[in-house]
């Protein structure tokens, strides 16, 4: 974990808390000598101790990793901004320019880069559209969040304990402003992890780094200027913030902050089946097969395989003789696509390349 | 002269790769969304700022030269007067000249990919030399793997395959982040690699 830590002010209380709680288990065990080796780091680390409980106390050091999150994505649903962002892949670094408002409910979003060929995305009501560097534009249609996915609240920590570590990893300065820093670590090679530099005021991520599980950016945004434009949202964001609770309060009430999400009906994979999924992967969300059997054969399904944070895409569509055969990479997102009976699959994510290898493997056609 | 509308503002900051006034770059790629005379006018625009910031040609650039090539050849050939009598001598000395020109070259291309062409291995190390490729071929993929360049916007060189791949990336980046937790690096992901290799 400590790979994972930024240049951090305070140190990480909790861990603190438990490394001290296993020397006492050690020191009651353990020999005259053990007693004696605890005794001494005990007196080197409660000054350390002290610093960090008082940082956990003070007003100012934020909720619950948990409930950080669901501030988190709680802010970046209602509140409007524009700013300024810095795009860090690999040696490549681009500027872009962002805009956030709300519409009837409803996020609009526009990014334009202010480096290199033009490239733009636009999230209007109905669609998406890209504008790539080549000039092309690429449109699809928007989605609602769908309840099996994650959505605020429904950040599922007990399905998440099993591959990865939450926790703060402290506080730094992010576009002249003040975060708190929390990290979602992977504990395996099978899914990335991220670390979130959370507005202190507002609960927006300031800063995003997608790392692998030794700690190695894979991309990195950040503001380097934002503007919040939605001051009443603002407002309305820091009057309802979610009181200071134990992580599995957070995740168990559902506070102000979190939207419950209802629990989702079987998902129907027919004609399809996935088959032996990486570890904590599960198919979460589908298309409904088509209606129309008619139409059954030209139409493309899609399912969503996650273990709960990373996500996985995979798309069933008659194979038309261009589609993805190997694997591709682009920054984070890996792709890879074989074909299967007539039919290209292709699974596109943000995971190592052999999770979504292994993905895209375990398409079978149901007997 | 007709006054340029909101759109066609916006279009032209986009062009140049500026927000627009008050920010509204969105209109602009609404615009160019559903309306087809303007997304051929953004083509051409995006294209000539490419050529002018001389930055690497990309597939629309390439479409746009094989409908040029293709226009030219179905053009009409304008038969003029034979002036190959009166230019008889000159055009046998330039001939000449063209075959130094060539065998020049030739030898140019010789010494420069010769000794490859002789050892085998090209112009880098081979993986059949390396020293990985010779002790285990577990390795020899996972050092494949690695060293397999980073592809920044799939495969430049495959408009169709491209196109195709970046539709399921865009429409996998929206659905992924019904999520919210992902924020605005979804987005920023598929407009930040610049696709320049």
């Amino acid at each position: 974990m400590l790979l994972w830590l930024v240049p951090v002010v305070f140190v990480d209380a909790m861990s603190l808390h438990r490394l001290l709680h296993q020397m006492k288990l050690v020191a009651a065990l353990g020999s005259r000598l053990s007693v004696l080796l605890i005794s001494l780091l005990l007196g080197f680390l409660l000054p350390w101790v002290s610093a960090a409980n008082d940082a956990e106390q003070a007003p100012e050091a934020g909720p619950a990793p948990i409930a950080l999150l669901g501030q988190m994505s709680k802010a970046l649903s209602e509140l409007e901004y524009e700013g300024t962002l810095v795009y860090l892949n690999g040696h490549e670094l681009s500027t872009l320019r962002i805009a956030h408002r709300i519409n009837g409910g409803q996020a609009h979003e526009s990014l334009l880069a202010l480096s290199g060929p033009v490239r733009a995305v636009a999230r209007s009501r109905q669609t998406v559209t890209c504008v790539l560097p080549d000039a092309r534009a690429i449109s699809v249609p928007r989605h609602s969040a769908h309840a099996a996915t994650l959505h605020s609240g429904t950040l599922d920590a007990e399905r998440l304990r099993p591959h990865y570590l939450i926790h703060h990893l402290g506080q730094s300065r992010v576009a002249g402003r003040d975060t708190l820093v929390v990290g979602i670590i992977p504990k395996d090679d099978l899914r990335y992890g991220y670390r979130f530099f959370v507005d202190k005021d507002t609960g927006l991520p300031l800063k995003t780094d997608l790392m692998d599980s030794s700690a190695t950016p894979i991309e990195q945004v950040m503001f380097t200027e934002i503007e919040f434009l939605g001051r009443a949202s603002a407002d309305a964001m820091a009057a309802n913030a979610a009181p200071l609770q134990p992580l599995e309060a957070a995740v168990s009430v559902n506070s102000g902050l979190a939207h419950s999400a209802p629990a989702s009906a079987p998902i129907d994979l027919a004609p399809w089946s996935f088959s032996e999924l990486p570890a904590g992967y599960a198919v979460v969300a589908g298309d409904p097969p088509a209606t129309d059997t008619k139409g059954t054969k030209g139409q493309r399904r899609w399912f969503m395989v996650s273990d709960g944070l990373s996500v996985v895409s995979v798309y069933i569509e008659p194979d038309q003789g261009y589609g993805l055969a190997g694997h591709k990479r682009i920054g984070a997102m890996n792709a890879a696509g074989r074909s299967l009976n007539g039919y290209q699959i292709t699974a596109v994510g943000e995971a190592p390349l052999q999770t979504v290898q292994a993905i895209a493997a375990a398409v079978r056609t149901q007997p | 002269m007709t006054t340029p509308t909101s759109d066609q503002r916006y279009l032209a900051a986009m062009i140049d790769g500026e927000p627009g006034p008050g920010g509204g770059f969105e209109a602009a790629i609404d615009a160019v969304e559903r309306d087809a005379a303007l997304r051929a006018r953004f083509e051409r625009g995006i294209l000539i700022g490419q050529l002018l910031r001389a930055e690497p040609a990309m597939p629309a650039a390439r479409a746009v030269s094989a409908r040029v090539a293709a226009a030219l050849a179905s053009e009409p050939v304008v038969m003029r007067p034979s002036k190959r009598q009166a230019s008889r001598r000159s055009s046998s000395i330039n001939r000449s000249a063209v075959g130094l020109a060539i065998a020049a070259s030739l030898v140019a291309v010789a010494i420069m990919i010769g000794p490859g062409l002789m050892t085998g291995s090209g112009f880098g190390p081979s993986l059949e030399s390396s020293p990985i490729a010779q002790s285990d071929p577990a390795a020899v993929q996972e050092y494949a793997a690695l060293t397999e360049p980073m592809v920044e916007r799939w495969a430049l060189d495959e408009p169709v395959s491209s196109t195709a791949l970046d539709a399921l990336l865009v429409d996998h980046r929206e659905r992924a982040s019904a999520s919210g937790l992902t924020g605005f690096i979804p987005y920023a992901a598929v407009v930040g690699p610049s696709g320049v290799r």
